[in-house]
C-alpha cells in the first residue's frame, strides 16, 4: 500500500516460510507483505498446505524455515503480543457441544480478553442472525449456524489480523453476504486478513492472491 | 571448541563420523568384555558363602549401572535438543533408548539367575531389582511414545519432555523404592547383600561396566545411522550415498 | 489476561462443563469402589489380611481411577478445537491449564478423598487409619493429576490410547503409591505417618508449581 517503514503500523511481513508434514516439505519460499486494509486470498489444490500455512502463522505449528514479522518484530519472540493481534478460525469450531450458543460465545470472548455483558452477547448474536438460537446447545446448531457463531466472535473482538480457514463453508447466500459485509468493514477499518478458500468471497476489495504449490504473490 | 563440535551437529556430517567410530567402540567393547569376564570368571576367587553362582553379578550389576546411566544420557541429549534445537540430539536420544532398555532387561534377567541358586527364587523384591524394573517401564514408555506419534519432529520433542520429566523422577523413584524396601525388610533376603567385595571383584565389575559403556556407544551410533537415513532419506546427500 | 484471571477462566469453564457430565464423572468414582470391592473376592475375606492390604489396594484403585478420568482433561478440547484457542489466547497457557487441571481434580479426585472412608470400612480399617488414608489421597491426588496431565498432553493425537497413557504415567506415580500406602501402614504400626505425609505434601507443591509449565509445553508440542 505504501513504502512506509513506520514500525508501529500494522504490517505483516513473511519471508521464506517453509513447512513440512513429516518428512515431506509442503511448501517453501513463501513470502508476502500485508498492510492495513489489505487481505490475501490463499488458494491452491487440496493438500497443498493452506491450513498448515495459516496454522504456522498463528503459531500452532512450527515452520522449518522462514521469518514472520508483525509490526517489525518477530512473532516468535513476542508470542503474547502476536496472539493479541490475531483472530484464528480454523476447521475446528472451538466450541463445546454441550454448552449453549450464547454461553460458548461468552466463554470465548472472555478468553479473548474482551468479556461481554449479556446485552452485548444478545447484540452480537442479533447481528449474525442467531438471536433465537442463543440458548440452543451448540450441537443442535446447523453447520451454517455454527459458522455464524464464529462470525459473532469476530465481531466481538478487536484484532487487527484475521486468519480464516475456509470461512464461508456451509453459509447460505445471506450468510455469505453477511460475511462479505463483516470482512469488508474490518478491512475498511484498517484491518488485515488472510483467508484460505477455494471460493470467491463476496468482498468488494480486491485481494492479493497467493497460490500455494505455485506462483509468488501478484 | 564449540564450532568444532557443532560442525558435526548436522546429520549429514555426523553420519560418516559415526560410521568410523562404530567399529572402534565395538572392538573396545569386545576386548573389555573379554577382560572383564576373565577377571570375573577365572581370576576372582570363589565366594565362601555363595559358591560360583555369585559370578553373575559381573553381568547383573554393570547392566544395572548402564541402564541407569543411559537414561541420564538420554535426558542430556533431550535437554540439548531443546536448548540448541538440533535434530541430531533428538536422534541420539532415540538411538540410545533400546540399548538402555536392553541393559535393564539383562539386569533383571541376570538377577533372576543369581536369585535362583542363591535364594531359591527367581525374583526378589529388593530395592535395586524393583527400581530397575520401573526403569525398564520408563524406557518402554519412551519407545512407545516415539512409535505412537507419526510426525518425527513432534515425536522428538514429546519424547524429550518425557525423558526430562522421567529423569527428574528417577531419583525420587529410586529413593521411594529404597524406603519401601527398608521398611519391609523381613528376612533381609536381598541381592544387594552381595558377598564382601574383594578388590578383584570390584575391578571385574568396573571393567565390565566400561565394556557395557563402549558397547552402548557402538550400538547407539550404529542405530543413529539407520535413524538418520530413515529420516533424511529424501535429502540429496542421502540419495548420493544410496546410489 | 493475567495469570489469576486465566486460572479462574479455566477453573470456572471446566467446572461448568463437569456439571453437565456428572454421569461421566460418577462412573469414575463407581470404578474406584468396584475395584476395591473386587480384591476381597479374589482373596480370602480374612479381616486381618484385608485391613493389612487395604492401603495398598485403595491407592492402586485410586491410581487406576485417576487414569480412567484423564482423557476428559484434554481430549475433548483437542477434538473440538477449544484447545487451539487456549493455545492462541493472549493469556498464559500454564495458567489456563492450571485452571483446567484444578477443575479436573475437584471433579474426579476430591470425591475419591470423600469415598476413602467407604473403602476403609469395606476393609475394616480403624478410624485413625481411614483418616490417614483420606489425608494421603488429598495430598497425593494432585501429583497424580499433574503427572496425568503431562501424559495426556503428550499423547494428544497419538495412537495407543489409554494403555499408552497408563504406561507413561504409572511408573512415574510409583513414589506416590509408596508414600501414600506406606503412610497408612506406618500409622497402623504405631510409627506415625508424619514423614510420609510431609513427602507427599512436598510432592504436591512441586507438582503444582512445575506441572503447569511442563503441561503447557506438552500441549504446544502436540500442535506441531
Amino acid at each position: 500500500m505504501n513504502g512506509d517503514d513506520v514500525v508501529d503500523a500494522d504490517r505483516l511481513e513473511v519471508e521464506g516460510l517453509a513447512c513440512a508434514a513429516g518428512v515431506r516439505t509442503l511448501f517453501d519460499g513463501v513470502g508476502f507483505r500485508l498492510g492495513p486494509g489489505q487481505w490475501i486470498r490463499l488458494g491452491g489444490p487440496n493438500g497443498c498446505g493452506k491450513s498448515t500455512l495459516l496454522r504456522a502463522l498463528a503459531g500452532l505449528g512450527r515452520p522449518i524455515a522462514g521469518s514472520i514479522r508483525w509490526r517489525g518484530a518477530a512473532t516468535a519472540a513476542s508470542r503474547d503480543a502476536w496472539h493479541a493481534a490475531i483472530a484464528y478460525q480454523g476447521h475446528l469450531p472451538g466450541c463445546k457441544d454441550n454448552l449453549g450458543a450464547a454461553d460458548n460465545l461468552r466463554w470465548q470472548l472472555a478468553l479473548d480478553g474482551e468479556p461481554a455483558t449479556p446485552a452485548r452477547l444478545r447484540e452480537l448474536l442479533g447481528r449474525v442472525g442467531l438471536e433465537r438460537q442463543a440458548r440452543l446447545d451448540y450441537q443442535r446448531l446447523s453447520a451454517g449456524q455454527r459458522r455464524r457463531l464464529g462470525l459473532a466472535r469476530l465481531l466481538g473482538i478487536h484484532r487487527p489480523l484475521w486468519l480464516l480457514d475456509e470461512p464461508t463453508t456451509a453459509l447460505d447466500a445471506s450468510g455469505q453476504a453477511l460475511f462479505g459485509q463483516i470482512l469488508g468493514a474490518h478491512l475498511g477499518g484498517g484491518g488485515l486478513a488472510i483467508c484460505a478458500t477455494h471460493l470467491d468471497l463476496p468482498v468488494a476489495i480486491e485481494p492479493i492472491r497467493l497460490e500455494l504449490g505455485g506462483a509468488r504473490p501478484s | 571448541m564449540a564450532s568444532g563440535l557443532f560442525r558435526f551437529s548436522s546429520p549429514a556430517s555426523f553420519f560418516p563420523l559415526a560410521g568410523r567410530l562404530v567399529p572402534v567402540f565395538g572392538w573396545l567393547a569386545a576386548l573389555l568384555a573379554l577382560a572383564g569376564l576373565y577377571i570375573g570368571f577365572v581370576v576372582a576367587p570363589t565366594d565362601f558363602q555363595q559358591g560360583e553362582s555369585y559370578r553373575i553379578i559381573f553381568i547383573h550389576v554393570p547392566a544395572a549401572w548402564m541402564a541407569m546411566f543411559t537414561y541420564l544420557v538420554i535426558a542430556g541429549w533431550s535437554a540439548a535438543s531443546f536448548i540448541w534445537n538440533t535434530r541430531l540430539s533428538a536422534m541420539m536420544a532415540q538411538a540410545l533408548a533400546p540399548t538402555g532398555a536392553m541393559f535393564a532387561f539383562v539386569s533383571l534377567w541376570s538377577g533372576a539367575f543369581w536369585g535362583r541358586p542363591t535364594w531359591g527364587t527367581y525374583w526378589v523384591w529388593d530395592a535395586r531389582l524393583t527400581s530397575t524394573l520401573i526403569l525398564l517401564f520408563l524406557y518402554l514408555g519412551l519407545m512407545a511414545l516415539r512409535s505412537a506419534i507419526e510426525d518425527p519432529r513432534r515425536a522428538d520433542r514429546a519424547c524429550a519432555v518425557l525423558a526430562l520429566v522421567g529423569s527428574v523422577n528417577v531419583p525420587i523413584i529410586y529413593f521411594s523404592v529404597q524406603w519401601w524396601n527398608t521398611l519391609h525388610q523381613g528376612a533381609s533376603v536381598s541381592l544387594t547383600t552381595a558377598p564382601k567385595m574383594a578388590e578383584t571383584m570390584l575391578a571385574g565389575m568396573l571393567v565390565m561396566g566400561l565394556a557395557a559403556w563402549a558397547y552402548t556407544i557402538a550400538a547407539s551410533l550404529h542405530r543413529v545411522r539407520s535413524i538418520i537415513l530413515e529420516r533424511e532419506g529424501h535429502t540429496r546427500w542421502a540419495q548420493e550415498l544410496m546410489r | 489476561m493475567t495469570a489469576g484471571a486465566a486460572i479462574a477462566w479455566g477453573l470456572r469453564r471446566d467446572l461448568a462443563l463437569a456439571m453437565r457430565s456428572r454421569a461421566e464423572i460418577a462412573i469414575v468414582l463407581v470404578f474406584f469402589v468396584l475395584v476395591t470391592s473386587l480384591f476381597p473376592l479374589g482373596l480370602e475375606p480374612d479381616p486381618v489380611l484385608l485391613a493389612k492390604i487395604a492401603p495398598g489396594i485403595a491407592w492402586v484403585a485410586a491410581l487406576l481411577a485417576s487414569l480412567l478420568g484423564l482423557p476428559r482433561l484434554f481430549a475433548a478440547d483437542h477434538a473440538d478445537g477449544s484447545l487451539e484457542q487456549l493455545a492462541l489466547a493472549p493469556a498464559p497457557l500454564p495458567a489456563l491449564v492450571a485452571g483446567k487441571v484444578f477443575a479436573h481434580w475437584v471433579a474426579t479426585s476430591l470425591p475419591l478423598v470423600l469415598l476413602a472412608p467407604l473403602a476403609g470400612i469395606q476393609f475394616g480399617l480403624e478410624p485413625g487409619a481411614i483418616g490417614i488414608l483420606a489425608a494421603t489421597l488429598l495430598l497425593g491426588t494432585p501429583v497424580l493429576a499433574w503427572l496425568g496431565a503431562i501424559g495426556a498432553a503428550l499423547t494428544l493425537g497419538a495412537r495407543g490410547g489409554a494403555a499408552l497413557l497408563a504406561l507413561l504415567v504409572l511408573p512415574l506415580a510409583v513414589p506416590v503409591l509408596v508414600f501414600g500406602a506406606g503412610a497408612v501402614e506406618s500409622s497402623r504400626a504405631g510409627l506415625g505417618a508424619q514423614a510420609h505425609l510431609s513427602l507427599l505434601g512436598a510432592g504436591a507443591i512441586l507438582s503444582v508449581v512445575f506441572g503447569p509449565f511442563v503441561t503447557a509445553l506438552a500441549v504446544r508440542i502436540s500442535f506441531e
